[in-house]
């Protein structure tokens, strides 16, 4: 059931671990966002030896980062696939219709390929080392500044954290009511597409009404315990920025240059 | 703060009471709780037993004000049960309910130690050796970081526990929060219970099943379908055996089904078992037959 879990977090004791959340997120954005200034070799071969780099520095074996591609991989043929096929210029190879098999066609799938395992390994490197828990911090307090426009923000970053801590229990609710099912005849996993969605149907209606019990009880132990949703409060939990999180921003403006400099347009 | 509760006077001012108070769910006919009085002295352990759904856990519910009550009038440690002292009521009594997983709100232990804290607006500075602090006290400092998938139920009720304890309450309540539990599980947070109360001089309201449980306490309470029944201490209540069983207070039926299957000479533990115990029991005795 856990293998299901998009963004598996690997704890770990690297350089890349024990970077500020906030930095992480905001650096991988920011790096996606240069991705899409490369438009030659160069640029992407040094888009892709940094993304090496920080892959190798998380001390992370490059197994889970090809886990994190595999998923997307028919994405990614099929993004291809359309570059090389819909792409004219340079030399022709083949034509028929609308489709064609050219030069320009082929370094544009090449190109986007890159462009996409980039994207997913960085990714993927966000999610393998920073926890779910880290991650809510780091979004509640990035949305910090929306509180100037009276959007809720120390609620919804409770309703984050109170639905990750959930996760788990609900992930086991859900197996023992399959296998309370199982034995009473139920068979998942076969049997054409209708006959599989009906067999979830007898999931999902126990475990809607167990998540809405945990939900009433959960209401009443957090009034009791003094939550309100109209008073302030203080927080416990902290994330702490380093020397390390102001260097790794420095690190991405010189690759910011670099790319520029490289680029052909 | 002790010593001003005691001076001048022997005799133990009541931290609760409660006067003629009635609750009634409006989807139900008859009301939860009619018309019950009672006080609970300060520094007792007072124990309310009672059959599933005779109103024991809606009382605990008034209390804290997460029930209205239709009539009559509660105090809490000095403080009228209203609108405009529920907040401050809610600091001086601590509940833990049941189910360990539903009141667990913190991402770690920690973290769900510090809610009640974040709550009152206790600067984090403070809270830091409070909610350490609190943790000792429940023998749970070595579990700060773990995330609740990680405990057994038992320790999720420490942590409810030290929940409460970091926030200074002069009054625990339990709301059957050893049901749910392991017998190992139990013992450890009664015998938590029973240290902080020593300690601290708490006073603990503890709605129960468990008989043993109520026979170690000061006094004890029984309520029947909304109704009190009896109050005295534990002698004097299990005197009236007969008589309560007379009054409607019936045996658990998991209790009542226990000791018909041990007279037909299956075995089953001693102890008190919840419904799902049972169902477990029964349903391994079944599958070695």
């Amino acid at each position: 059931m856990t293998n299901l879990m998009i963004g598996r977090y690997l704890p770990g004791d690297s350089l890349v671990h024990r970077m500020d959340p906030r930095s992480k997120i905001v650096l991988v954005f920011y790096f996606i966002c240069i991705v899409f200034l490369a438009d030659n070799g160069l640029s992407y071969l040094v888009l892709g030896l940094f993304t090496l780099l920080a892959v190798l520095l998380t001390k992370i074996k490059l197994i889970y980062f090809w886990r994190g591609i595999r998923p997307a991989i028919v994405l990614i043929l099929f993004t291809v696939m359309i570059q090389v096929f819909f792409t004219r210029g340079g030399q022709i190879f083949w034509s028929w219709g609308p489709f064609a098999l050219s030069t320009a066609g082929l370094l544009n799938a090449w190109f986007i390929f890159l462009r996409l395992v980039i994207i997913i390994c960085m990714s993927t490197l966000l999610t393998l080392t920073t926890s779910p828990l880290d991650i809510s911090s780091a979004l509640s307090s990035l949305m910090t500044p929306l509180k100037w426009v009276h959007f809720p923000v120390d609620i919804i970053a409770l309703m984050l954290s109170i639905a990750l801590r959930f996760v788990p229990t609900l992930m086991d609710e859900t197996v023992r009511i399959m296998n309370a099912q199982r034995a009473r005849g139920v068979d998942f996993g076969s049997g054409n597409l209708i006959q599989q969605i009906k067999a979830v149907v007898p999931i999902l209606i126990p475990l809607f009404v167990s998540a809405i019990q945990h939900a009433e009880d959960l209401d009443d132990a957090m009034t009791a315990r003094g939550y309100r949703t109209d008073a302030p409060r203080t927080t416990y939990r902290i994330i702490q920025w380093h020397t390390r999180d102001t260097l790794s921003f420095g690190v991405f403006i010189v690759l910011t240059v670099i790319i520029l400099f490289v680029r052909t347009a | 703060m002790y010593n001003e509760r005691k001076r001048g006077n022997d005799v133990e001012e009541p931290i609760i009471t409660i006067d003629h108070l009635t609750v009634k769910y409006a989807e139900q006919q008859h009301p939860a709780l009619d018309d019950i009085s009672l006080t609970v002295p300060a520094h007792s352990w007072t124990a309310i037993i009672g059959h599933n759904g005779s109103g024991k856990s809606t009382m605990i519910k008034a209390l804290t004000g997460l029930v209205t009550a239709d009539a009559g009038t509660m105090t809490v440690a000095g403080m009228p049960v209203d609108e405009a002292h529920i907040w401050d009521i809610r600091r001086k009594m601590g509940v833990v309910f049941q189910n360990p997983e539903n009141q667990f709100v913190g991402s770690t232990v920690a973290d769900d130690v510090a809610f009640g804290l974040e709550n009152a607006q206790i600067p984090r500075d403070k809270m830091i050796p409070r909610v350490q602090n609190a943790l000792a006290q429940v023998g749970m400092t070595d579990f700060a970081t773990r995330e609740p998938a990680h405990l057994s139920g038992g320790q999720k009720q420490r942590v409810a526990i030290a929940g409460i304890v970091a926030l200074a309450p002069d009054i625990i309540a339990l709301d059957e929060a050893t049901s749910m539990l392991d017998p190992e599980g139990r013992v450890a947070v009664l015998q938590t219970i029973r240290n902080l109360k020593a300690q601290q001089d708490l006073t603990i309201l503890a709605v129960t099943h468990d008989l043993e449980e109520a026979a170690a306490a000061d006094n004890v309470i029984v309520i029947d379908n909304g109704h009190l029944v009896a109050s005295g201490t534990p002698p004097e209540i299990f005197a009236r055996g007969e008589k309560l069983i007379d009054m409607g207070l019936a045996v658990p039926f998991t209790e009542q089904l226990k000791t018909d299957l041990s007279n037909a000479g299956v075995p089953l533990p001693a102890h008190y078992l919840t419904e799902e115990e049972m169902a477990e029991q029964i349903w391994k005795l079944y599958s070695t037959m």
